[in-house]
């Protein structure tokens, strides 16, 4: 049987094996997962929002741990920064984005967040050169997020 | 972080009695509304930021009904009312005498119904509120949707987290179909649903200082 990280939201985990990595209840949130198709293993943030203000450099994560990480280009620096500190090359890393959903229009026509989290895990992974091998964003359901960190197979259910 | 927010226990008391002024009022409408006793009460004042997250969901995965209104006017802000499967339905079947088995079977008629609710509970507790505080608050049309609730209060509270550096929220309790001679809510998911109204830092601020006003005047005269 697997062993299953929970994340919530504004947290960020590694793992490695038979790990699986699971969020629930993303709305506008955004889901960053990064693996490494050669070492075969990854981890997985549910960013809250886009930007971090006074950005710092990141302690890295162990493998099993879990931390807080609510903004989308740090909880990205912070994957990055554990991955190779695991001995990851970037070049073998794949990003796979989930989330960014417009859940109320009340709140999308004031503060689009989730379109603002998505490009900025979008812009943050370009900077960093990671691919981005698969995109589930926007449209207006919520979603459920499981991550097996072993083979990168990503699976995503809505209830509606 | 510097906190914002420097709420006394004073302060939270009087943010908590004014919005069980505004509850109140709008439970007796609602009771008038479905025929049933509806009772509700203020359990929770939460100060929330990006350091400090408010409280979630219970079962942030279940299918929840959502009723979000936004406040403008003298205080902006929203209204998020969340109602669990089993308490909407109970609901619905009470206004309308119909049966639905499943939220996400709802119709536009059905949704209707839902919005209607949210203006009378939404629009009770400004009325209550707008008497005391003599400010004019007004709100939008409901914006209703059928989703994990989990999603739902994210989304919101990601929204206010972008919006302002902090935030209050009041956590209010809408037991439905109580016992006649019930005084509290026994808080089962088949009851009970839950309406946050979130406030940022000026409207919390011009709230608390009309209020304070209240109480300075009282302990003279």
């Amino acid at each position: 049987m697997n062993h299953v990280i929970d994340i919530r939201m504004t947290e960020a985990a590694l793992g490695g094996g038979d790990t699986v990595i699971a969020t629930s209840g993303v709305g506008s949130c955004v889901v960053v997962i990064l693996y490494d198709r050669v070492m075969k293993y990854g981890g997985m943030a549910h960013a809250l929002l886009p930007h971090e203000q006074e950005p710092h450099v990141p302690t890295p994560l162990l493998i099993g741990e879990t931390r807080v990480s609510k903004y989308a280009d740090s909880a990205i620096r912070l994957l990055l920064a554990s991955m190779s500190a695991q001995g990851s090359r970037s070049e073998h890393l794949v990003s796979k984005l989930v989330g960014g959903a417009h859940m109320f229009s009340l709140l999308t026509q004031e503060a689009p967040i989730g379109d603002e989290n998505v490009n900025s895990a979008r812009h943050t992974l370009e900077m960093l050169g990671i691919v981005i091998e698969t995109e589930v964003v926007g449209g207006t359901v919520g979603r459920n997020v499981r991550f097996t960190c072993g083979n990168g197979v990503v699976e995503i259910t809505t209830k509606v | 972080m510097a906190q914002i927010f420097q709420l006394t226990e004073d302060d939270q008391d009087q943010l908590r009695e004014l919005v069980n002024i505004g509850v109140s009022h709008a439970g007796n409408t609602l009771s008038d509304m479905v025929g049933r006793r509806i009772l509700v009460s203020v359990p929770g004042v939460t100060l929330g930021s990006a350091e400090s997250l408010p409280p979630r969901l219970e079962d942030g995965s279940a299918i929840t009904i959502a009723i979000l209104l936004k406040l403008s006017g003298a205080i902006d802000g929203y209204v998020l009312i969340f109602f669990p499967q089993q308490a909407a339905v109970g609901l619905l079947r009470t206004m309308t005498g119909k049966s639905v088995g499943d939220l996400r079977a709802l119709t536009r008629f059905d949704r209707s119904i839902f919005q209607e609710l949210g203006n009378v509970i939404t629009g009770g507790m400004l009325q209550g509120l707008s008497r005391f505080l003599h400010l004019n608050i007004i709100h939008s049309v409901p914006d209703v949707v059928v989703d994990m609730g989990g999603a739902m209060f994210n989304s919101i509270t990601a929204s206010m987290v972008a919006r302002h550096q902090e935030f209050l929220t009041l956590d209010v309790s809408v037991c439905v179909d109580e016992s006649k001679d019930s005084l509290t809510c026994d808080h089962s998911l088949a009851s009970t649903g839950r309406m946050f109204l979130y406030i940022g830092p000026e409207a919390t601020e011009r709230i608390l200082d009309i209020t304070g006003g209240m109480v300075k005047h009282e302990s003279l005269s």
